[in-house]
């Protein structure tokens, strides 16, 4: 099983991401109706992919009120159900990252569901600020990196 | 239902002030391919020939391409046509960022700038509403200045293309700048923009854009992306000082840009972001595309930069101009680009006498680029790009630098799944004569 690993300090804000996954899910290229949304801060030129990172105690989920959202045991996507979803827009309330929102267009909730276990924004992105990762090697780089300093202070070489 | 395209345009008169949508049939343009090729057409249909640059008579033509605002790698692009030398060809400024994609989301293909305005004014489109207002209050702001101000004014997401103090006292090595960043100052378009008195065109836009096969498409981009990112690019022409970075804008903040690892900010679709510039040994320079580690840029040289940019000058020409002034080697340049942007050199500096720099392309994409042409590295790649191959990349939205990285079967088989009619390779390259013919270089 694999999850979305975002590292903001090598996002270029090329927006790609949010491209292609308006076009995987919505047949057009469309930053505003894209599950991933790239936050810009010009004047310090940052920017970070942020999207849904499916909760293991998802808020979106416990709080549906018509059970429209659930687990897909294969990709641990939680998944709206638009045909059992009344539309009331709990889910956009409870969420604490403010992923799940509205298409005005398309009338329905939009959501990360790590299309169906081949996520496009991880495929698309050039600078590898989104990365699709096992569950069981996450952050491996990262404690990898943490470890090489560590290194560094016990035996003076990277 | 149009593919690729919005099927539309705007049309502008600032001397009476009116805007009109009118229709831009797709295969009307269809031999112009987009971008600078559909700027060039619309100019060459909209105004007379031997029309003086600084009249009202003179239109300034923004144009998106089918392709812009689509995934195709490094594909965010637009071109800006005008005459702003008398009795020379066509000036183009090709620029990126996202005011291109974001015209194309508002639902217009181009922009067509007539007539001259007797105040200031912006130009503000939110979704097909349209609307002149006064830029009284702008006039002879900086550019970052300048986009904080229209956004408030308008939408916290819009985007800006404006010109500086360099652009309203119709310098001709002003700039037109999009997005606080991405600089394009060839041959005086800022300085009809200033002439014409439209400080700014604000976008915001919440369309889509659909394209004819897309899975043909997105194939091709993904061939594009994952060839852009093994390629090695070679710089051309003149040896480098030092390792340079292809980056766009770096952190306003100048504190940030002390110390180590300055952070750069990238045109939209951008795949050569952490490709850099290192003068090897061999007297060859070659960029690495740097997926795994940021490289370092040199902070006292973009901050330099940026604050040329910020006054709307196009960094590379107006040093060049300031050279000769420079006696003491201590004097601050940035101080001496302010004067120069708000005409304290006078009248030797307008556009007319002074038609700016014409270099590869015309292009600065954010100014720090300082390689006059780049190639793909390997055997038989020694002459730089062809100009009438070159012209059709840039016609189909691409960024001119990495223009290289396409060959006419591409862009011919890009353009034909996007739009939805049949393109050949010779239909491409034809096009790109012509457009390279009718100047803008």
């Amino acid at each position: 099983m694999e999850v979305l690993l975002i590292t903001p300090e090598k996002c270029t804000n090329c927006q790609a991401c949010e491209l292609a996954c308006s076009f995987a899910h919505e047949e057009e290229f469309n930053p505003v109706r894209s599950r991933v949304s790239v936050m810009i801060w010009d004047h310090q030129a940052h920017s970070v992919p942020i999207m849904c990172l499916q909760c293991e105690e998802a808020a979106c989920l416990a709080a549906c009120p018509a059970k429209a959202i659930s687990e897909d045991p294969l990709t641990g996507a939680r998944l709206v159900n638009n045909t059992k979803c009344i539309k009331c827009r709990m889910c956009m309330n409870v969420c604490p990252f403010g992923c799940t929102s509205y298409d005005t267009t398309g009338r329905k909730i939009m959501k990360c569901d790590l299309c169906d276990g081949d996520p496009q924004c991880a495929k698309v992105c050039p600078s590898g600020a989104i990365t699709c990762v096992d569950r069981t090697s996450v952050n491996v780089s990262r404690r990898i990196q943490a470890a090489l300093k560590l290194k560094a202070i016990m035996w003076g070489t990277l | 239902m149009t593919f690729g395209w919005c099927g539309q345009f705007l049309r502008v008169n600032l001397t009476s002030g009116d805007l009109r949508t009118e229709q831009l049939p797709p295969d009307e343009i269809k031999d112009y391919i987009g971008a600078r090729g559909l700027a060039t057409y619309l100019y060459g249909r909209e105004v007379p020939a031997e029309v003086e640059p600084c009249s009202a008579e003179n239109a300034l033509i923004f144009a998106t391409s089918p392709l812009t605002g689509t995934l195709l790698p490094n594909g965010g692009h637009y071109s800006v046509v005008t005459r702003a030398v008398p009795c020379a060809s066509l000036s183009c400024a090709n620029l990126g960022g996202s005011w291109g994609p974001q015209l194309k989301y508002a639902g217009f293909d181009a922009i067509v700038v007539q007539g001259k305005s007797s105040k200031p004014v912006y130009l503000w489109i939110s979704d097909g509403t349209t609307e002149l207002r006064d830029a009284e209050h702008l006039w002879g702001k900086n550019v970052r200045e300048c986009n904080d101000v229209l956004r408030a004014e308008t939408d916290k997401a819009a985007h800006v293309c404006c010109i500086g103090p360099a652009g309203e006292n119709r310098l001709g090595m002003a700039a037109m700048v999009g997005d606080s960043a991405f600089a394009s100052g060839v041959e005086g378009v800022a300085a009809v923009a200033g002439d014409k008195n439209l400080k700014a065109i604000v976008v915001r836009g919440t369309k889509g854009i659909r394209l004819a096969r897309a899975a043909e498409f997105l194939e091709i981009t993904q061939r594009l992306r994952n060839r852009s990112a093994a390629t090695l690019l070679r710089a051309k022409g003149s040896r480098l000082q030092g390792p340079v970075l292809l980056v766009t804008s770096v952190a306003e903040d100048t504190e940030a840009l002390s110390g180590d690892g300055v952070r750069p900010r990238n045109c939209f679709g951008c795949t050569a972001a952490f490709s850099s510039f290192t003068d090897e040994l061999t007297g060859e320079t070659i960029a690495r595309f740097r997926k795994e580690s940021l490289p370092q840029v040199n902070a006292a040289q973009l901050r330099e930069q940026s604050a040329f940019v910020d006054l709307g000058l196009d960094p590379v020409s107006a040093k060049v101009f300031l050279t000769p002034f420079k006696h003491d080697k201590k004097q601050d340049e940035v101080e001496l680009a302010g004067k120069l942007a708000r005409g304290g050199f006078g009248d030797k500096t307008e556009a007319e006498s002074n038609p700016g720099r014409v270099g590869h392309s015309g292009c600065v994409v954010g100014g720090y680029v300082l390689v006059p042409s780049i190639v793909a590295a390997g055997p038989g790649n020694d002459s730089g790009p062809d100009a009438s191959l070159l012209a059709a990349a840039e016609s189909a939205g691409c960024c001119p630098f990495a223009a290289t990285l396409m060959k006419a079967p591409e862009i011919a088989s890009l353009l034909s799944a996007a739009t939805g009619m049949y393109y050949s390779p010779e239909d491409v390259l034809r096009a790109g004569r012509r457009i390279s013919a009718a100047g803008g270089k």
